[in-house]
């Protein structure tokens, strides 16, 4: 209710008084303070005059549109500030892992296996044997056994050895029946092949040679003989079963050897190869 | 955590490099001697048969028998009981020079009726190094 102003005061029955020109002399701040002062207090203590006089003032001062669309003001002031709500309203960026972050912990992997597998190397060399050298070997000898032929197992017709091989010397000595081998490494030349006969005792042997060192195959049996051997040895033999026969690879003082033997005879084959050298002789034996 | 991995391993490879060098591992091994069989039998007449088999590493200077220990009993229940030797140094059959090998028939006479069996020492020399090595037959009856 907006009240005549021109007389400065207004008294109700019960009522509080109060002067307009002090609510005039207030300012903004202090009127709408006062306006929550008395509507703090209980209903039957609120002058509504008072509230009236202070608000017809605030109008005089500052003046509210009958109008006002808080909401519609609201969207002005935002399409006037947009730059201060974009930000806001920008959804966040994922950040994708940089490669640097990526390759951290697999540089860190491949260097704790690197370092574990300096660490084995060593070892192994402590005790004699240098993997490196081993692995470097057992690629070049399994490139080798699968693209090479066999080597010279056989002499010259011309040669002056008495036996050409070691086929010709066990059928001359009626041992037709044991095992031969049929390939040696391609880069082995049969040399000499050796046949002891002695009261019993039947013993052929053949050599082969390469740049490399020596092959030697041998076949003994001993004749209606209870009889025990000793071949030497540095390593546990391991069991090698091609064709359903077992035979034994070991090696002496660096020398691959296989030895095996059957209801006749016992087989004996050593020199300078590979175990797998040594596994492709077997697997040709006939 | 790397860290101490790599101080562990470290740890670990100096403890089996020292333990490498400090001790040799024992083998069976030969630099001289490849193999060796030595085999019995009974020939009649009281003769009793040694086959002998020696195999060198390569040509070896003198290869062949340095001892035949022969043994006997009287049954398969008795105890063998030593019976006689023969020696390498005795006979100059018994070795050979500058080969590979070595192989020969060593004749006794025994007891018919006598179970035998005999132990080879076998011996190979190259150079400096030389070696032995030991064993022993199955039996045979003598006849």
């Amino acid at each position: 209710m907006i009240k005549d102003m021109g007389s400065g005061k207004t008294n109700r029955p019960g009522q509080n008084t109060f002067d307009i020109k002090t609510l005039e002399a207030k300012t903004n701040t202090e009127l709408l303070e006062a306006i929550d002062e008395m509507l703090a207090r209980p209903v039957e203590e609120v002058d509504a005059d008072f509230v009236d006089a202070c608000l017809d003032i605030l109008q005089v001062r500052v003046p509210v549109a009958e109008d006002f669309d808080p909401q519609a003001s609201w969207e002005r002031f935002r399409e006037e500030h947009s730059a201060l709500f974009e930000i806001e309203e920008e959804p966040p960026v994922k950040v994708a892992p940089s490669k640097h972050r990526r390759a951290v912990p697999l540089l860190r992997y491949a260097g704790v296996f690197v370092a574990a597998m300096l660490c084995l190397v060593v070892t192994a060399n402590a005790f004699g044997y240098n993997p490196i050298q081993a692995f470097m070997k057992w690629v070049n000898d399994t490139i080798q056994i699968y693209s090479n032929p066999s080597g010279m197992m056989e002499l010259p017709p011309d040669s002056p050895s008495e036996y050409h091989s070691m086929r010709e010397a066990l059928e001359s000595c009626g041992v037709d029946s044991a095992d031969q081998i049929t390939w040696i490494p391609e880069d082995y030349s049969i040399s000499n092949v050796r046949v002891s006969l002695i009261d019993g005792i039947t013993k052929v042997t053949a050599i082969y040679e390469a740049e490399r060192g020596e092959l030697t195959t041998r076949i003994l049996a001993m004749k209606d003989t209870e009889w025990n051997g000793i071949e030497e040895s540095d390593l546990d033999e391991i069991k090698y079963e091609h064709n359903e026969a077992v035979y034994y690879i070991t090696s002496n003082f660096g020398a691959m050897k296989a030895v095996w033997k059957d209801e006749k005879y016992s087989y004996m084959i050593s020199g300078q190869v590979s175990e797998n050298e040594m596994r492709k002789i077997l697997d040709s034996i006939t | 955590m790397k860290k101490r991995v790599i101080s562990f391993l470290l740890a670990v490879v100096t403890v089996l490099g020292v333990s490498g060098l400090a001790s040799a591992v024992e083998t069976r091994a030969s630099e001289n001697l490849e193999s060796y069989y030595v085999g019995i039998s009974a020939k009649g007449n009281k003769k009793m048969a040694v086959s002998v088999s020696i195999d060198g590493v390569g040509e070896q200077d003198k290869i062949g028998i340095q001892e035949i220990e022969i043994e006997h009993k009287t049954s398969p229940e008795a105890n063998w009981a030593y019976y006689d030797s023969l020696y390498g140094s005795a006979d100059p059959d018994f070795y050979a020079y500058k080969a590979r090998s070595y192989e020969n028939v060593v004749y006794f006479d025994g007891v018919p009726g006598e179970i035998y069996r005999v132990t080879l020492t076998a011996y190979a020399k190259k150079g400096s190094k030389s070696d032995t090595g030991e064993v022993t037959s199955g039996s045979a009856t003598c006849k």
